[in-house]
């Protein structure tokens, strides 16, 4: 699939500030983060999206949930950071490049603290999690049209995770259920 | 609700809980002491607290269900009501309910108490008529009837001149309209005086739930030193709200009064005491007069904490407080840990400005304050675990109704401090054990009577600090795991191929009931035996950074061993390097660190690696090929390997580098790696980087050749007391001397320009205590001379002896268990010396520290003074070898003859036929313990003026007491030679009756 054409830098002004723009998460309109890792697009609630890191120093940890990228120091706290593709059950045979941008998520108390926490703001724990991308892209104002998530023929995909596909002029954007994603996937912990 | 009235609130809270926590465990014990009146007043008092507390929110449910609680235990005190099983189960559930209201006060009026109220209630009705008031009763003014008094505090008041008055406190209007809280007030008026009770009536305002409440009166009785008017203006009151009793009054009352001093026992039935027939309907009547019973809990006060500490020598502080201290000393560490490197760092580059001569030293002195205030903290962060333990009683108690089995619960170690969070995170797996125990432990009854056991199954909860670690235990004397059972159910539930169960050694045939899905119970009941359980309690506790051990003999009952660290959040560990990772090491687990290289290679033995280390051959596992990473050129060749301790195992770990030891903050790892064996978490090190902790056992599980049988021996031995603690060291030659723990004061590393030498004697000055002399061993026992002191030295101060002395080491290996019967008495005959044994692979010098003084020139023998001890004889029961070497050589040649017995059953025996002066005897031993033995002595009339002292190491309030129950006559802590001397002289020279 051919990257979208999201004007790269522009959601760098993102990066500047921590918190991810919490005036604009109170509204009420829904905002989305697009993101890409190995050459696909997704998006992500805005609300959820604690900051985002550039280059962060990834310490592996050898042995563990292939879904699980490595640890990033953030401030005296640990991050637990996610291979995005991994986590959603894709086989993705491309390797993930170096890690370009974290994602960091807001732990349930943090979202509990909203004006309009989400319903599901449980799933996404007590300790911090991010997962891994290659680049940040545009801020979505609003969803538009959603399709489906695509049928059960992709073996292993963890379908919670995903809650449609946006079908934009640019591509297809793969919209993340980030409270599922968030959780930890039944099975992996062994 | 303003934040300053929910502040209130949570304080009321807190302490109802801590009031409902204890009445829950004396309830349970009332049971079994239905006539307690100690136990029966500190209930009371407890309900009325929490009675009295809710009444001043207007927690009127609360209110209500505590009142006629308070009135029904007033009958079971004044022995007009028996407390029996039914009414126990009436209170206990009575307790509950205020339990659940107390968890959600805003809330409490909706939860239904009806039930509990009307049950409670009929007990009330059931009881005759009150009886007319008691004469002591008509003697006080009216109005100081409403108060509970305590002749205690009245009389001290009026002994020292003080007046009583009664202070009438509106706490709306004089109060909360003033801006101030009630607990606040009335800590403001304790430290004007003395509060003696508070009294609220809340049936004379019209009942709390009144749409427009009139204000809320509450009376104190207060006694101060205070002159009326001055007390009006401290307390801001118009003069009506203010009476004073009369003396004259309060001294005729307090002539009806007993007079309480510790040592008398509780009066028989005392006059009882007015109890109006109260009832929810009809909550008019004033509380009932009547003087506790038992001078120990006299001077509690029901508004004052369950602590008997000062109130002003302890705050109450929040819990999220201290965790916020708590972690902010954590980053603190991690940046004295980064400011030692920088300085590390410019002393090497040797460009330091002069301006920074002096950094050292400062960065020394914060770097020791920083570690100071993180223990410190830590220490303020420790509870008893008694409370904990405590709640079991009750756990047991209804289980043992629900399973038809007679279940004993003994608790030991009630004081042992632990670290909250350790409390909390234990709270779920030890209920989880004990539940176990009683179901599946436990044989019932007619299964018991046929083996030969007592009807009652004992489970026995202890806790204790061993060797810097906290052990907790549960025992039972049950039916014990069976292997060959265990193993069996596994194959059938297809844990394991019957292949892999032949293999199975006994230990690990236990460690099946730790595996997922596994229940050995042949019935699932609700009780305990899902399925679900030992494999959730075994995560538990690691998390908590604990292991689980068993052990486990069939038909005599199976103990669960939970080893915890003291605490969770900051360990000692030592940073090791494996390609460019870095991983943490706890200390706690390291014994050494051997280099290898050419000279010293791992040996490859069918694949597997061991390093040969001191004749012993240890398994090494290579930490780079556990964790994948790609092989680096000659692993066998180069590196280090850490020899480690698990559990009773020693085994290597080869790693690339080795880096530092660092205090390390212990960051639990994230969800998504909490399958993760090899790790137990994660820490951030001084430049920022992570390095993961490394999980000992799960490295090693399944990866280790099984545990030799010597060990498993021990494991099956050890259901018998504990193996003696010893510290093994050196000094400078290369045997290893160990020393016994009870021996050892304290352990200080100090470098060795400190020692001074005078006239031939080393000696060490200290700033607070006497000048101490040292001794070293070398000089006064057959071992290879040393050479020069290093730098840095260790010197062990003992305890419990008379001397200012300190023994060197030059290192100190570690802390050991001295197998029970290892001693070698024979090999090593010298002064000093106890025995030889064989201590963790390494032949060691077990010292006798007594001996050692004597051969030094430093032993003061005790003088004998008018007793004749050459005649007389001794027998001592002891069950360890170390302590019956030890004391048999501190009375050769002080008294006749000493006769030693291996345990209480040999003693008897013995006793049957030898005559013998005293008996000197330990506490806890095999087959029949000091108790046991000293009760059927006093029962015998042959024996029932034998001198006893009783030599235990618990040196605990409980044990004295249940020495001096059993009629031992004197208690000697273990070992102090020149008290048990001294103690024996007592015995001997007492005139015989």
């Amino acid at each position: 699939m051919d990257a979208p054409r999201l004007p790269a830098g522009t959601s760098d002004a993102l990066l500047a500030s921590r918190g991810a723009a919490p005036s604009l998460a109170r509204t009420n309109a829904e905002q989305l983060l697009t993101f890409r890792t190995r050459g696909r697009w997704y998006a992500c609630d805005l609300l959820w999206v604690r900051e985002i890191l550039r280059q962060p120093a990834l310490t592996p940890v050898d042995r563990a949930p292939p879904l699980v990228r490595g640890l990033i120091h953030l401030r005296g706290q640990i991050v637990t950071a996610l291979d995005l593709d991994r986590r959603l059950g894709f086989h993705s045979a491309v390797a993930q490049g170096p890690a370009e941008r974290c994602i960091v998520f807001k732990t349930s108390p943090e979202l509990a603290r909203l004006a309009h926490p989400p319903s599901d703001c449980e799933l996404a724990g007590n300790d911090i999690i991010g997962v891994v991308v290659d680049q940040i892209g545009d801020i979505l104002a609003e969803r538009g049209p959603v399709l489906p998530p695509p049928p059960d023929t992709i073996s292993g995909l963890d379908h919670a995770c995903i809650a449609g596909v946006l079908p934009r002029p640019e591509g297809l954007i793969t919209l993340i259920n980030t409270g599922a994603f968030l959780s930890v996937p039944s099975g992996s912990a062994s | 609700m303003s934040t300053a009235e929910q502040e209130m609130l949570e304080l009321f809270v807190q302490e109802a809980r801590e009031h409902l926590g204890v009445l829950e465990s004396d309830l349970v014990s009332l049971e079994a002491n239905p006539r307690d009146a100690a136990l029966l007043n500190r209930l009371f008092r407890a309900v009325h607290s929490v009675k009295g507390t809710a009444g001043f929110f207007g927690l009127t449910a609360i209110t209500e269900l505590a009142h006629v609680m308070e009135s029904v235990m007033a009958l079971v005190r004044d022995g007009r009501l028996e407390a029996g099983p039914e009414l126990i189960n009436l209170f206990l559930a009575g307790t509950d309910k205020l339990k659940a209201m107390v968890a959600s006060p805003e809330n409490s009026a909706d939860i239904p108490s009806l039930a509990e109220r009307e049950a409670l209630g009929a007990m009330l009705r059931s009881d005759p008529p009150a009886r007319p008031a008691a004469a002591e009763k008509d003697i006080l003014p009216l109005y100081l009837r409403s108060f509970r008094i305590d002749p205690e505090l009245v009389r001290s008041a009026l002994r020292n001149g003080h007046h009583v008055y009664v202070v009438q406190l509106r706490l709306h209007a004089d109060i909360e309209a003033k801006g101030q809280g009630i607990l606040d007030y009335l800590r403001e008026v304790q430290s004007l005086g003395t509060l003696i009770d508070t009294a609220t009536d809340i049936a004379e305002v019209g009942g709390l739930d009144a749409e427009a409440p009139a204000d809320v009166v509450c009376s104190l009785l207060f006694a101060t030193a205070m002159e009326p008017d001055l007390l009006l203006g401290a307390f801001d009151l118009p003069a009506a709200q203010l009476v004073q009793a009369a003396a004259p009054a309060l001294r005729e009352w307090l002539a009806t009064q007993p007079v309480l001093g510790p040592a008398t026992p509780p009066p028989p039935p005392s006059p009882p005491a007015v109890v109006a027939p109260a009832s929810p309907a009809a909550p008019a009547a004033p509380a009932a007069l009547s003087p506790p019973e038992d001078g120990t809990t006299g001077t509690a006060h029901p508004m004052a904490s369950a602590s008997r500490t000062k109130p002003d020598e302890t705050v109450r502080i929040s819990v999220s407080l201290l965790d916020a201290l708590m972690n902010l000393a954590g980053e603190m560490v991690l940046g004295r840990n980064q400011l030692l490197r920088v300085a590390e760092s410019r002393r090497e580059g040797a460009g330091a400005p002069p301006e920074h001569e002096g950094l050292g030293g400062i960065i020394q002195g914060i770097s020791a304050v920083t570690s100071d205030l993180q223990r410190t903290i830590m220490r303020a962060r420790l509870q008893p675990v008694g409370g904990l333990l405590g709640r079991f009683h009750r756990v047991l108690r209804d289980l043992g109704q629900k399973l038809g089995k007679e279940i004993q619960l003994e608790t030991v170690g009630d004081d042992v401090e632990l670290d909250r969070a350790l409390i909390e995170g234990l709270s779920d797996p030890l209920t989880h054990l004990v539940r176990n125990a009683a179901d599946h432990g436990l044989e019932p009854r007619e299964e018991r009577l046929r083996v030969g056991k007592p009807p009652a199954g004992r489970v026995r909860i202890s806790a204790a600090h061993l060797a810097g670690r906290v052990q907790i235990e549960v025992r039972d004397d049950g039916r014990g795991l069976d292997p060959v059972r265990l193993k069996a159910k596994a194959v059938e539930k297809g844990l394991i191929t019957a292949d892999q169960a032949e293999r199975l050694g006994e230990a690990e045939a236990w460690q099946l009931i730790f595996a997922p899905g596994f229940s050995t119970a042949a019935v699932v009941s609700d009780v305990s035996g899902r399925g679900v359980g030992m494999d959730v309690v075994k995560t538990n506790i690691e998390r908590l950074g604990g292991r689980v051990e068993i052990e486990s003999v069939v038909g005599r009952g199976t103990a669960i061993i939970i080893r915890l660290p003291l605490t969770l959040a900051i360990i000692p560990a030592l940073i090791v390097g494996c390609g460019d990772r870095l991983f943490a090491v706890p200390q706690l687990n390291l014994i050494e660190i051997v280099r290898i290289g050419p000279d010293r290679p791992l040996e490859d033995f069918g694949g597997s690696r061991l390093l040969r280390l001191r004749e012993e051959l240890l398994p090494v596992l290579d930490l780079s090929a556990l964790l994948g990473l790609p092989a680096t050129e000659d692993q066998a060749g180069s590196g280090y390997v850490l020899i480690l301790r698990l559990d009773r195992r020693r085994f290597g770990l080869r790693v690339d580098q080795v880096a530092d030891t660092e205090e390390i903050v212990v960051k639990p790892l994230g969800r998504h790696l909490q399958g993760t064996t090899l790790y137990s978490g994660a820490t951030l090190l001084g430049q920022g980087r992570i390095a993961l902790i490394l999980d000992l056992a799960g490295l090693a599980a399944g990866r280790l050749p099984p545990e030799p049988a010597s060990t498993r021996e021990t494991t099956r031995a050890s259901l018998r007391p504990p193996a003696e603690q010893v510290l093994l060291f050196r000094d400078g030659t290369p045997e290893t001397f160990a020393l016994h723990i009870a021996n050892i004061g304290r352990i200080e590393r100090l470098s060795s320009s400190r020692i001074e030498r005078i006239g031939g004697q080393d000696f060490l000055r200290q700033e607070n205590g006497p000048t101490l002399r040292l001794v070293r061993l070398q000089t006064h026992l057959p071992v290879t001379p040393p050479g020069p002191l290093p730098a840095e030295i260790h010197v062990i101060v003992p305890r419990l002896v008379d001397q200012p002395i300190a023994l060197v080491a030059e290192e100190i290996l570690d802390a050991a268990e001295l197998p029970v019967d290892a001693l070698d008495t024979s090999t090593l005959i010298a002064p000093g010396v106890l025995g030889t044994a064989s201590i963790e692979g390494a032949l060691t010098i077990i010292l006798d520290l007594y001996g050692l003084l004597r051969a030094a020139g430093l032993d003061r023998p005790a003088i004998p003074g008018g007793v004749d001890l050459a005649s007389r004889r001794i027998l001592l029961a002891e069950d360890t070898l170390f302590f019956r070497e030890a004391v048999r050589r501190a009375f050769t040649g002080f008294v006749g003859a000493l006769d030693v017995a291996n345990d209480g059953e040999e003693a008897w025996q013995r006793l049957q036929t030898g005559a013998y002066d005293v008996l000197v005897t330990d506490l806890e031993m095999p087959r029949l313990n000091g108790f046991e033995l000293v009760a059927r002595l006093r029962s015998d009339p042959r024996f029932k003026t034998l001198p006893v002292i009783a030599l235990s190491a618990r040196d605990t309030p409980e044990f004295h007491e249940r020495a001096r129950i059993a009629g031992v006559n004197r208690f000697e802590s273990k070992f102090d030679r020149e008290r048990l001397r001294r103690a024996l002289i007592d015995a001997l020279s007492a005139p015989t009756p």
